[in-house]
């Protein structure tokens, strides 16, 4: 087992709103091992920016907070950094691009400028060496006629061309993990795939970890090979990319791959999972996705399930899987296995 | 560029048009007659007559404004004054300085403490420095400025004996005038900062900034102030507009010899020429104002195109 880049260990994040705090992250773990790329998917609301911003210690705060839980980058918690440690780790070892190409970069400044600054803040490199870099990093992500990119203004480039450009921004300093919040949710599908696969590329280029917030199961199936499932702020399901699609277990991943659409079948109506991720902080005793789950029992309304082991590196939050049960209430989980279309 | 700015100033003649005629129309129809207030009601008929065809008075509206359009394109004379027979134009071009210096350094003033109390107020939102920046703004828009000219006269210049309570001379004799006449427009900057700086700092471009490692007064003052002028400087462009406005009641006040106090003298001895000339005057100072503002824009907003 290689070494892990970045180990999250119990990890809470809290919002304060109306004078009460809600807890937005709640106690999650994984850990992302050096070159590998995790998905981390689950609908809106569900703790997934959040999560990630919390990496980069980036939360709005106040009303956000950092309540609990270990960020280990490296072995060290990057809670207990100050923020100029913390400033010398950000856009250097930890890069982050994000769902809005055409908001996340600055208006008013040259395309070259806004990548040689995270250059000349990291690199120790003067002027000239930066703009050599940044037009070398322009050719690496697939931008044509670099050099004169380089003095462009965001506003004359599209959405496509904008993503090139942060993924250049946050793999100019070769940092050991970049974290890319959705980012081809806002693009078109051809420009999506071609995002996906300049990713890819530059994955296998660089080995760089990529940590892949994603709603789009799609995208994990291409680009990931470790998949956590979040459902409102806890993780319901982590498995390695082949073992969750073959072999799903909790009834939200279920649900979850039950409604991509399939080439192969005719279908009329996308199966959805029907309701919606409870608000933070209303559920207040057993498992968070009772409300909509085909397999509720009465068990899931009184406990909240733990995060149980099925395997080596398969684990799932679902009492279906409790050891104890599992003669009692084997035929439901037959069930569960049943009403999962074929992936 | 050249051609955006000729182009502009070609736009400004028919303005420029309808205000002479505007200007005339409303000084001509006002009531009072600037022979009897000059000489008062006790000349005899004849003296009276003479005067008034001096000046006159006797032809038609539409002729008198013929003659004085003439006079100022083809002569360049903008007349003399009824009371002083000086020269309107030099009169003007002398006092302008005064009122130049004096809304100039309170721009200065305004922009100064506008934009830095705007900038610690976003960034310290909520905290015990952005509410009193808050209060104070809320109150220098409320007073008038006649009546913090004059406290301010009060406390600095009587009871500290500072500075000199009124007149021209020194740099001295600017300073109170000018803060006067800045701080109402400081409060407007303030509040206009505030608001845009706040809004900037939610920009996704912000949060990139940070995400690269960026130090926070790089973020704010290189990435957020950049974008959060843009609005700020039309703000402040036409709050010119208002200072020239301002500038007549505060030079008044401190017996500050510009042209806000030469326009009261004027309007209230009904100097026509005079008063027509200053009111073409400040609507070309605000017309430049605005095309400046439009040209500062281009350095601000690299989106801009002259074209």
């Amino acid at each position: 087992m290689t070494e892990n880049v970045l180990d999250i260990q119990d990890l809470e994040v809290s919002f304060k709103s109306d004078g009460k705090e809600v807890k937005v992250v709640n106690g999650i773990s994984f850990s992302i091992g050096a070159g590998e790329t995790v998905g981390v998917v689950g609908e809106s609301g569900c703790g997934k920016s959040v999560t990630s911003l919390s990496i980069m210690r980036l939360i709005p705060s106040p009303p956000g907070r950092i309540s609990g839980g270990k960020i280990l980058y490296k072995g060290e918690n990057l809670l207990d950094k100050k923020e100029r440690d913390m400033r010398k780790i950000r856009g250097n070892d930890i890069s982050m691009i994000f769902q809005e190409p055409m908001t996340s970069l600055n208006p008013v400044f040259t395309i070259g400028r806004q990548i040689d600054e995270v250059l000349l803040l990291h690199k120790n490199m003067n002027r000239t060496q930066a703009r050599r870099k940044s037009i070398e990093m322009l050719e690496l992500v697939g931008i044509p006629r670099a050099e004169q990119i380089y003095d462009s203004h965001p506003f004359e480039l599209s959405g496509g061309m904008r993503q090139r450009v942060m993924i250049a921004i946050g793999l100019a300093c070769e940092p050991q993990l970049l974290i890319a919040d959705e980012p081809t949710t806002a693009l078109d599908v051809t420009i999506q795939a071609q995002i996906l696969d300049l990713m890819r590329g530059l994955k296998n280029k660089t080995n760089t970890a990529i940590m892949f917030i994603t709603h789009d199961l799609g995208v994990v199936a291409e680009m990931c090979d470790k998949v956590v499932v979040m459902y409102s702020g806890e993780i319901v399901e982590q498995a390695d990319v082949d073992t969750l699609f073959n072999d799903p277990k909790h009834p939200y991943t279920v649900g979850l791959l039950g409604s991509l659409p399939k080439v192969e079948e005719k279908q009329d109506r996308l199966f959805s999972i029907k309701g919606q991720v409870p608000p933070p902080g209303t559920v207040e005793k057993g498992c968070r996705f009772a409300g909509r789950c085909s397999h509720v029992m009465p068990r899931c309304t009184e406990e909240d399930p733990p995060l149980l082991k099925l395997k080596d590196g398969h684990d799932a939050r679902c009492w279906l899987y409790d050891d104890q049960f599992k003669g009692k209430e084997a035929g439901a989980r037959d069930t569960a296995a049943a009403g999962r279309k074929e992936p | 560029m050249l051609q955006f700015v000729l182009r502009r100033l070609i736009g400004m003649v028919p303005i420029l048009f309808i205000i002479t005629i505007i200007s005339f129309l409303f000084v001509h129809l006002t009531p009072g007659d600037p022979i009897r207030i000059m000489y008062g009601a006790e000349i005899d008929q004849e003296t009276y007559q003479t005067l008034y065809e001096r000046e006159g008075f006797h032809d038609p509206l539409p002729v008198q404004y013929g003659r004085y359009m003439v006079d100022m394109l083809v002569h360049g004379d903008f007349g003399q004054s009824y009371r002083t027979r000086a020269d309107v134009s030099e009169e003007v071009v002398r006092r302008f300085g005064y009122t130049a210096v004096l809304t100039i350094l309170s721009m200065f003033w305004a922009i100064l403490i506008g934009v830095s109390v705007g900038i610690i107020s976003a960034t310290k939102r909520n905290s015990i420095w952005d509410r009193a920046g808050m209060v104070s703004t809320i109150t220098a828009l409320s007073i008038p400025e006649f009546w913090f000219g004059l406290m301010l006269m009060q406390i600095f210049a009587v009871q500290l004996g500072w500075f000199p309570t009124s007149g021209s001379g020194t740099i001295w004799h600017l300073l109170l005038p000018s803060i006067t006449l800045g701080f109402g427009v400081a409060a407007t900057i303030v509040r206009f900062t505030r608001s845009s700086v706040l809004e900037v700092m939610r920009e996704d471009y912000v949060r990139t900034a940070r995400a690269k490692g960026q130090k926070e007064r790089v973020v704010i003052w290189s990435h957020v102030l950049r974008n959060a002028l843009i609005p700020v400087v039309t703000m402040a462009g036409l709050q010119f507009g208002f200072l020239i406005g301002g500038a007549v009641v505060v030079e008044q006040v401190f017996a500050w010899p510009g042209l806000g106090s030469y326009l009261i003298d004027s309007i209230l001895s009904r100097d026509y020429p005079v008063i027509q000339a200053l009111i073409l005057l400040f609507s070309l100072q605000f017309l430049i104002i605005n095309l400046l503002v439009d040209i500062s824009y281009g350095f601000l907003n690299p989106q801009i195109r002259y074209d």
